[in-house]
């Protein structure tokens, strides 16, 4: 049954792309709370 | 992977985050690459529903990995409950965030596998319904977080949400018993042996231990940033 590849395909680039997504989205919100957390460091 | 390092400040111990290489992260990503190429390369299709069928090796391990997660909230719910320890609501809140992605894949790779071998992209059956209701309920979950300021009232509602919410598990997973459904019986986690074949079978748990790491690793991550956040309203003097 090769004409179900595309959906196979389809599952693993859909799967990757959101676990990618989500691991740079923790990423962005940690450099994110980071930088508020050294501008208040170097506030005081 | 290198994380962002701030000076740690004296208002509380957890403060000292550790920075540098996540060697968990690197492991776990490195454990699926592996799992994808025994997929790919190395696991024979399945007779009657050809390639379509290797989408069970993505989708039976985020299926677990996010009643794992669920069930994590569930305990350091009750964990929270009962000592008040702030480390297990931002356990919590972060199994439960991880738990909403791997339900995520779960209900991506879950109608792209049905629609080749169904021939329906959706249906509205138990085993089907009630994991888009889960999702919901930890969506849900994740907006209530983000509506209460009091950080004690937020950690104590969402530990009561989190409990609730865990108990649609079991009838997930007895929903294939219980309703008829167009969704297979468990193949694996079942009271007699798994009726897979043992190179299937490998694989599958190579690729469960492979998204299980990811798991931990994102966890691990995640419980991060719920540190920092909280260092952060406290320095901030909210």
């Amino acid at each position: 049954m090769p004409h179900n590849e595309s959906f196979y395909y389809a599952a693993y680039f859909a799967a990757i792309g959101i676990y990618t997504l989500y691991t740079i989205s923790v990423q962005r919100r940690r450099l994110s709370v980071a930088k508020r957390r050294l501008a208040i460091w170097r506030g005081r | 992977m290198t994380t962002p390092s701030v000076p740690a400040t004296a208002t509380d111990a957890a403060s000292v985050q550790r920075t540098g290489f996540d060697w968990l992260f690197a492991i776990s990503v490195l454990a699926i690459a592996a799992a994808l190429a025994r997929v790919i390369y190395y696991t024979p299709f399945e007779a009657v529903q050809g390639p379509a069928q290797k989408i069970f090796y993505l989708h039976l391990p985020a299926a677990l990995d996010a009643f794992m997660a669920f069930g994590v909230v569930a305990l350091a719910g009750v964990g929270y409950l009962w000592l008040g320890d702030l480390r297990l609501d931002r356990a919590a809140e972060s199994s439960a965030e991880v738990g909403v992605v791997f339900t995520t894949v779960v209900l991506v790779t879950g109608p792209l596998w049905a629609r080749p071998v169904w021939g329906t992209w959706w249906t509205w059956d138990a085993r089907l319904t009630l994991t888009l209701f889960l999702w919901f309920i930890y969506v849900g979950y994740l907006v209530l977080r983000g509506a209460i300021e009091d950080r004690a009232l937020r950690a104590r509602y969402s530990a009561v949400l989190g409990i609730l919410g865990s108990l649609l598990i079991p009838f997930i997973h007895l929903s294939v018993y219980l309703f008829r459904t167009l969704h297979p019986r468990p193949i694996v986690i079942k009271p007699s042996a798994p009726s897979l074949p043992p190179e299937m079978l490998t694989t599958l748990s190579i690729s469960f231990v492979a998204f299980t790491l990811f798991y931990l690793a994102l966890v691990r991550q995640r419980y991060r940033l719920a540190s920092e956040r909280d260092l952060l309203e406290l320095e901030e003097g909210r």
